[in-house]
């Protein structure tokens, strides 16, 4: 009787659990208007204060709750609209004005912008956030001295004149930039400490209405904002850090987009009827950097010789699964000034071994790559690459590290060679060479140096003539791409997924999602 | 014990998140700022002092209830963990009971029929629920449930997207919602509740149910147990008077342990279900190399495993009338 009982116990646990879960219905198919907007992004956000966050998801939830003076313009490419760095549009500036040597630009701001807790945005909040923030730690200071931004000053309420030091090509660029989101002065000016990490007050189309930095943000739109009002009332971030568990949930509607998949769960969806792939060539690259205060790093036969003996097409086609594109210069594809002069290199063994030869180590030699383990793609390049080198007698010895820790040796220039991502800020050549290959820069981990390179370097940022800059950074490019500071790996592909029902997706080459533009 | 034991864990907490060779200051002030702002940030952070000074700073802080400041949320930790601990307690007792519920009756029948197939199909349970990595088994059941199946609704927090969280009573989204009338509300959540918690109990049924079948079957060998039959008494009271409340005592020891277990699991499972609790918020803290709230963690973990345990040796007590502790 009692075994009766038992039994009877565990079947009638298995029938609940059935009935529980079969009176679940399946995913949504359909989205009605009234039903917000769920994207699921790779990461939450480390902060939301507008002069520190440099991170994807940070960086988007600044860019749809605030407005900056301009912002950038879109453009038709072939049948699609794409947002393009180069050119801008008005956003709180209905317009603006130059003087002849493009030093002074003023800045007349719409009398119908407000914050969406019905302030009024004046110059006044205007020259507030661009003072305070130039002499705060941060990006807009960092990003208004690359500016060459001197000084703010409101002419009345609604026009702000902006002085700068000398005429920059980068100005225009910069200040469409989510760092110079206008801030309410009035509540900024109360606000101390690390409130902004977590709070936002823009008035751009949507307000933050709850976050949650582990699990979730929810927007809904902005009740004051000036512009045309966007078609999702609500809009939920979910932060999903597993990639599979961020295409399962596409792939059945869980959410409606999804961002940073892996090439293998793109290769998949891209079977389903379900679900869009809007793919495009990003500007972010990847490539293998050699410190060259190390020897024989220092050697540029040597950084040449491994530049032969990267298997690129596998790289390419078998690890990224063609979500990345190759590289021809260690400035991408799509920048400005972007040139291939110089570049040689493919897959050769023979003449790497030759170089190899010619610098000296014929037999080889050994050294230590740091690979940051986060990165499961740069996991399988160094396997290969390690592979490769083998063949040349090279020894390449892998350390994995945390991404916490990859970062702290990176900024330390203390790794022989490492696998690097970057994106530039600005999309500007001299920004991008500068940051990445200018003697002494911070972020210069591979510790290149050269004075002519530095020179020219020099020269094109402070010419005022478009075509002369072009000869220079085109110039540099040549040498770097014959000195090979780094092995240009790949560019990477950007793909942002949607399920059936959602369209209006724009790309735009900071690819930070736009959620007023989804539809 | 227990102080002891709290302040060792602390102190282990502390030193390992900070020997990782990561910079906080570096995470605050971003990878282009200057070595000057990098600096200042260290400075502000205290991250200059030496560890036993940055230590005792700490401990002193926290003797007069402050934690410090999460770098990323920029609340105080104990204000941004007291709101995501409801959340973690529910998915915690969700598992609990599963567990129970599941462990108890297999653990019994196992025990009463020893090699039969129920016997091996709980061997099987078992050998599945412990041999599983947890984030590893939240995919599986995501994939097998969610995306194949579509039996339980997408594994992207407590409540469905389109429901308000109903006004908070116990914190307990369930019992709040239960408590309020609110029955979509206590659908939705429900069934968003499932999958995380059936995921964590797993190796919790599979410890208990192996517990209590070995401790079942070493109880029934014993004398009283004949002398019990012999006497006429019935099946139910042998068994469930006689045999299971002796061969609870090992089981509830063990079941103590597990909840500690449990608390660690959940940091797993929260991540992988995008579940609003202290997991997910200290997984998301350890990304940052925010210290202060995997230090405070570490800590109340440490607290609540001592808390637990004292807990069950109470309970041990008034199990068996044979344990004393004085």
């Amino acid at each position: 009787m009692l075994k009766k009982a038992l039994r009877g116990t565990v079947g009638s646990l298995a029938a609940v659990a059935a009935l529980l879960l079969g009176s679940v219905s399946a995913p949504a198919a359909t989205q009605a208007a009234s039903t917000p907007l769920v994207i699921a992004y790779p990461g939450s956000p480390r902060t939301l204060d507008t002069w520190l966050a440099y991170d994807l998801t940070s960086d988007a939830m600044i860019l749809n709750v605030y407005d900056q003076l301009i912002t950038y313009a879109q453009v038709k490419v072939g049948k699609q609209t794409q947002g393009t760095l180069n050119a801008y549009a008005p956003m709180l500036a209905t317009h603006w004005t130059s003087n002849a040597d493009h030093t002074v630009y003023t800045f007349y701001l719409r009398h119908n912008a407000k914050f969406s807790n019905g302030d009024p945005v004046t110059a006044a909040d205007v020259v507030w956030t661009y003072q305070k923030g130039m002499k705060a730690t941060g990006n807009l200071s960092f990003l208004a001295t690359e500016g060459a931004i001197k000084s703010v000053a409101a002419v009345n309420p609604y026009e702000v004149k902006i002085t700068l030091s000398h005429p920059d090509s980068m100005f225009l660029s910069i200040i469409a930039m989510y760092p110079f989101s206008i801030l309410d002065a009035k509540v900024a000016a109360k606000a101390s400490g690390t409130y902004w990490n977590s709070h936002e007050l823009g008035s751009g189309p949507y307000e933050l209405q709850s976050l949650d930095p582990a699990s979730q943000a929810v927007f809904v739109r902005n009740p004051h904002y000036w512009g045309p009002k966007p078609h999702y009332a609500k809009v939920i971030l979910k932060f999903i850090t597993d990639a599979s568990v961020r295409q399962q949930l596409v792939e059945s509607g869980g959410v409606q987009v999804a961002l940073a998949l892996s090439p293998l769960a793109l290769q998949t969806l891209a079977r389903s009827p379900l679900v869009t792939e809007h793919t495009n060539l990003s500007e972010d690259i990847v490539f293998f950097g050699m410190n060259e205060q190390d020897p024989p790093f220092n050697n540029e036969l040597v950084r040449q010789a491994l530049s032969y003996a990267v298997p690129y097409s596998t790289l390419i086609h078998q690890v990224e699964l063609n979500q990345a594109s190759a590289m021809d210069s260690s400035v991408p594809i799509g920048m400005p000034d972007h040139t291939g002069a110089g570049w040689n290199y493919s897959y050769n063994l023979t003449k790497a071994k030759a170089l190899l030869a010619q610098a000296g180590h014929a037999k080889g030699f050994t050294f230590t790559f740091t690979l940051d383990a986060s990165q499961p793609d740069w996991v399988q390049d160094a396997t290969l690459l390690q592979a490769s080198f083998a063949k040349l007698g090279v020894t390449m010895k892998i350390a994995q590290v945390s991404d916490s820790e990859y970062q702290t040796l990176l900024n330390a220039h203390k790794m022989q060679a490492y696998i690097e991502q970057w994106d530039s800020f600005v999309n500007d050549p001299g920004y991008h060479l500068g940051f990445l290959l200018a003697g002494g820069m911070a972020t210069n981990a591979a510790n290149y140096s050269n004075p002519t390179v530095n020179k020219l370097l020099t020269q094109a940022e402070f010419d005022p003539n478009t075509a002369q800059r072009t000869r220079l950074y085109q110039r540099i490019q040549t040498i770097i791409n014959q000195q090979a500071p780094f092995l240009d790996l790949y560019q990477y592909k950007w793909t942002v997924v949607t399920y059936q029902g959602v369209s209006g997706y724009v790309f735009y080459p900071d690819q930070l999602l736009r959620f007023w533009a989804f539809k | 014990m227990m102080v002891p034991v709290i302040l060792g864990v602390f102190v282990v907490a502390f030193l390992l998140a900070r020997v990782i060779p990561a910079n906080p200051a570096l995470m605050v002030v971003g990878l282009q700022s200057t070595a000057a702002e990098v600096h200042a940030e260290e400075l502000a952070l205290g991250l200059n002092l030496p560890l036993w000074l940055q230590m005792w700073h700490f401990l002193l802080a926290a003797l007069h209830g402050n934690f410090g400041l999460s770098i990323v949320t920029g609340q105080p930790v104990l204000t941004d963990l007291a709101q995501r601990f409801p959340a973690t307690v529910e998915l915690t007792v969700a598992s609990v009971v599963i567990a129970v519920a599941v462990a108890l009756p297999l653990g019994i029948l196992s025990a009463l029929y020893k090699d039969s197939w129920i016997d091996w199909l709980a061997h099987v349970i078992s050998l599945t629920g412990v041999s599983m990595p947890l984030f590893w088994l939240g995919l599986l059941l995501i994939m097998v449930f969610y995306s194949a199946l579509h039996l339980v609704p997408a594994p992207l927090g407590d409540l469905g997207v389109l429901y308000a969280q109903p006004p908070p009573i116990t914190h307990i989204l369930v019992l709040d919602a239960l408590l309020e009338g609110r029955w979509a509300v206590f659908w939705s959540s429900l069934r968003h509740l499932i999958l995380p918690a059936l995921a964590l109990s797993t190796g919790t049924i599979s410890v208990l149910m192996r517990m209590l079948r070995a401790s079942m079957l070493d109880v029934l060998r014993h004398d009283y147990i004949r002398t019990a039959r012999a006497k006429g008494a019935s099946a139910w009271h042998v068994y469930m008077v006689h045999t299971l409340r002796n061969a609870l005592v090992p089981v509830v020891t063990i079941f103590g342990l597990q909840l500690g277990y449990l608390l660690g699991g959940a940091v797993l499972v929260e991540t992988v279900f995008n579940w609003p609790g202290v997991g997910s918020y200290v997984t998301s803290a350890i990304l940052a190399s925010d210290y202060a709230p995997v230090e405070v963690f570490a800590l109340l973990s440490a607290v609540l495993y001592s808390v637990i345990n004292l807990c069950v040796d109470v309970v041990n007590a008034a199990i068996d009338p044979r344990i004393t502790y004085f």
